[in-house]
């Protein structure tokens, strides 16, 4: 009858089983030991590895909305630029009209003065970046302002002129004209005529709404300003009527009206400038406050996503080493179970 | 007692020594062969003085039961934790670098860029390539997973085969049992036959063995279903040779009874049928639904609104499918919507639509237009897409993840889903196995050989026939001496 309780199969299948066992261990071990991270994170994480997923996928989309957001900011800030040169025009325009008022005919430093502010104006508000033309509003590929001597807005203009008073601009009859005659014609007529809604239908092709991006996750902002806003009107305005009516087709007296107007515009835009200057810094930091906290977010979201398959090195490392001592034990025990053989004695 | 009776005896004796050498050779040759129980050459007394009767081992009934089902168990969990990692990869390549969801966020991402500076038409262009990407993914994983069951029937019907071929074999062997008990034959090799054919027929479903007399054996699965009793019985499969969206495969079944599929990822599947049709009809069938909710959560989330205020309903935007330009019911699931999910023709540059669709709107007519005036810079509309994608939607409860969830947010939890039966089924096959090879060693060192103990009973059968020579050495010098005595 048997009397062991160990087949020879089973004393040598048993080594080799565990051996593989310990090989296909080892194979991970070492990858973890030189990645630091878990050989195969859907293995060891199991339907948590859902969430490290959409952390990484989470930190994927922060990082493309700061990145579009730095597109945004350049934006913001060529607009602050250049509404600030808005302002320096004004401010050169401002002395030469204020100094001309009550010199009779001698106005043309003033109107000189008009006519390279409305050049100027037109090249600040057609200020181009990254292909468009960020004073557009969201019509960017077309610029907001036609040159002035061939655009709508001087055609518009003469014939209002035309129409109030019976003769066009440049008739010597326009001699006549008293200031009061003027000062009416400028505020009832002409600034109705090219500001406001006239002002998108004779001067600007700028769009009023203004573009829009997605600076956070659920945030939206404007962030571009158009030049359909109040204080660019005004200024271009304050050119357009300081370039035609102080070339001295007037008498004394209606280009004072003219200066008048002129000043008073050109003043009350600046305040508006400021204004928008102000609204533009607001929104820059609005954007900068929140890449900040997308990026804050973002490290908190990694150190979290990381964490959730690394490995400590030194146990992984600990790991391989006790493996590799046991494989060691397990080749060395097969050599000396082959060879427990009673063949071997009798 | 005489002379001759003491010569016929040790003549005897050297024939059982003989026999038993042949026995012990026997064992010693089948050391290796798992099959194989060893033989004892057992002396048994009779009148000449004894006769060698071999005799069988034979392990515990409850430990072979045991390492049956363990087989059974562990067959089917391999089977099942190989294919959950092939579709793994197939459908999600390493750690999620070819899912859907990694496709969707870099759709959220060309989309975000475009959506920041929308009067530049390659950045449209490129949002537009990653859409088509990733309807390209669904397409061809919707694909993937219909060969993948296709794949999984034929290995259905290989299967069933195989184990009506078995069951013939089976037949064979037990009769040749039945048969040699009752005409006191040797009947031991047909044992050894027949119960490595019921290991390989545990293999594919599990079965409980009932003895009967004479040797004979009725085998019943563990469902209930008789598979052999004096007979096999048959084992039918009608093989569907292709799958489509939503087809239904067809059941194993034994004397019309179907075999069950099991469940789960440490999968209650034993033998590979069960396993087989578990992943065919139960996994495939989830992932696919997963994939379809996928899609229609994309046209939905993509589907164009009414920009004129006139109440008109939303109709497929970006994504489109058969049975567009309607947007499919929210939160229930159709059957091969990922399949059937296309890149909308009026996006496409290279099917005369423009790229800039994404930025207008107005694929579906010009109450659809949002961007009205044309203007470069309009990023409401895509604005609001790439919002889409991060607004909580309902997905079909037949998905077994969060039905409350974003379109991103889901195909992450489809991921996880997946890994999480990958993580069950690996743990579970470690266990299964272990459990399988610890029965398989308890009963190889039951019913196994152990060479030493034959070599020393090789020593034991050469000490026993020296004896037996001596001995007719001995009763031939006395015949010697005799004769001698009497010349």
């Amino acid at each position: 009858m048997k009397i062991s309780q160990v087949s020879t199969s089973s004393m040598f299948n048993l080594l080799r089983s565990s051996t593989a066992g310990l090989q296909r261990d080892l194979v991970d071990a070492q990858r973890e030991v030189t990645t630091g991270q878990r050989a195969d994170p859907g293995h060891s994480l199991g339907e948590r590895n859902a969430l490290r997923l959409s952390l990484l996928q989470d930190i994927e989309r922060l990082n493309t909305i700061t990145e579009t957001n730095g597109l945004a900011l350049a934006r913001l800030e060529i607009s602050e630029l250049a509404l600030e040169s808005i302002g320096e025009i004004g401010d050169a325009l401002l002395p030469a009209l204020v100094a001309s008022v009550g010199q009779g005919s001698s106005a043309s430093i003033a109107s000189n003065a008009g006519q390279s502010a409305l050049a100027e104006l037109q090249s600040t508000l057609n200020t181009t970046f990254n292909g468009e033309h960020i004073f557009g509003g969201i019509n960017s590929s077309v610029p907001p302002l036609e040159n002035y001597q061939t655009s709508g807005a001087k055609l518009e203009l003469e014939a209002q002129f035309t129409n109030h008073f019976g003769f066009p601009p440049d008739d010597s009859s326009a001699l006549t004209i008293d200031k009061s005659q003027m000062a009416g014609f400028l505020d009832v007529v002409l600034e109705p005529a090219l500001t406001g809604a006239g002002w998108t239908t004779h001067v600007s092709a700028a769009s009023d709404h203004p573009i829009r991006a997605r600076i956070g996750l659920n945030e939206t902002r404007d962030v571009s300003v158009s030049a359909n806003e109040s204080g660019a009107q005004k200024m271009v305005l304050a050119g357009i009527i300081s370039s035609e009516f102080l070339s001295g087709t007037l008498g004394g007296g209606a280009q004072d009206a003219v200066l008048e107007k002129a000043i008073g515009l050109v003043t009350s835009s600046q305040a508006e400038i400021a204004d928008l200057r102000g609204d533009v810094g607001l929104t820059t930091n609005r954007i900068q406050r929140s890449n900040e906290r997308m990026v804050v977010q973002n490290d908190e979201m990694e150190r979290y996503a990381v964490e959730m398959t690394s490995v400590d090195p030194f146990e992984a490392a600990t790991r391989m080493n006790s493996l590799l001592t046991q494989i060691e034990t397990s080749y060395t025990l097969t050599g000396r179970i082959q060879q427990l053989s009673l063949m071997r004695f009798i | 007692m005489s002379l001759g009776s003491a010569l016929q005896i040790a003549q005897n004796s050297l024939l059982n020594v003989s026999r038993q050498t042949n026995v012990v050779s026997r064992n010693v040759t089948n050391a290796g062969n798992e099959g194989y129980t060893r033989r004892a050459g057992v002396v048994d007394s009779n009148a000449l003085g004894s006769r060698v009767v071999v005799m069988r081992e034979s392990g515990e009934t409850q430990l072979v039961h045991a390492q049956l089902k363990a087989l059974s168990q562990t067959q089917g969990q391999t089977i099942v934790s190989q294919q959950l990692e092939q579709l793994n990869l197939t459908l999600n390549g390493i750690d999620g670098s070819r899912s859907p969801s990694a496709l969707l966020s870099q759709l959220h991402g060309s989309l975000q860029s475009f959506a920041a500076n929308p009067s530049n038409s390659a950045l449209a262009d490129n949002a537009i390539d990653e859409a088509r990407q990733l309807v390209q993914s669904l397409n061809a994983s919707a694909s993937s997973i219909m060969t993948f069951r296709g794949a999984m029937d034929s290995q259905l019907a290989q299967e069933t085969d195989r184990l009506n071929g078995l069951l013939d074999r089976f037949h064979e062997q037990n009769s040749a049992i039945v048969n040699g008990t009752r005409g006191g034959r040797d009947i031991n090799d047909a044992l050894d036959q027949r119960d490595a054919l019921l290991k390989d027929i545990s293999a594919i479903i599990p079965v409980n063995v009932i003895t009967r007399g004479e040797g004979d054996v009725v085998l019943v699965t563990t469902g209930g279903a008789t598979l052999f009793e004096s007979i096999p019985r048959e084992v039918t499969f009608d093989a569907i040779s292709t799958y489509g969206p939503g087809s239904i495969g067809n059941a194993v079944r034994i004397d019309g009874v179907p075999i069950a599929a099991g469940q789960g990822g440490a999968t209650t599947s034993n033998g590979t049928i069960a396993a087989l049709t578990q992943l065919r009809d139960d996994t495939s069938a989830t992932l696919e639904t997963q994939l379809d909710e996928t899609a229609r959560s994309l046209i939905s989330a993509f589907a164009e609104t009414d920009a004129t205020g006139s109440g008109q309903p939303q109709l497929a935007g970006l994504f489109t499918w058969s049975g567009g330009p309607a947007v499919p019911p929210d939160g229930v699931h159709v059957d091969g919507m990922a399949y059937d999910i296309r890149l909308n023709a009026q996006y496409d540059g290279g099917q005369g639509g423009s790229a800039l669709t994404l930025r207008d709107g107005g694929a579906n007519g010009a109450a659809y237009l949002h961007n009205t005036s044309g203007a470069a810079s309009f990023s409401d509309h895509v604005i609001r897409l790439v919002q889409s994608l991060d607004q909580p939607t309902t997905f079909d409860s037949a998905t077994k993840v969060e039905t409350n969830n974003s379109i991103l947010g889901f195909a992450t939890q489809t991921i996880g889903w997946l890994d999480g039966a990958r993580s069950d089924a690996i743990s579970a096959l470690e266990s299964k196995q272990a459990l399988s090879a610890r029965l398989d060693e308890k009963l190889s060192n039951q019913t196994g050989v152990n060479i030493d103990e034959e070599m020393a009973l090789l020593l034991q059968l050469e000490r026993s026939y020296e004896a037996s020579a001596r001995l007719i050495g001995a009763v031939d010098e006395m015949f010697n001496t005799l004769f001698s005595a009497v010349r």
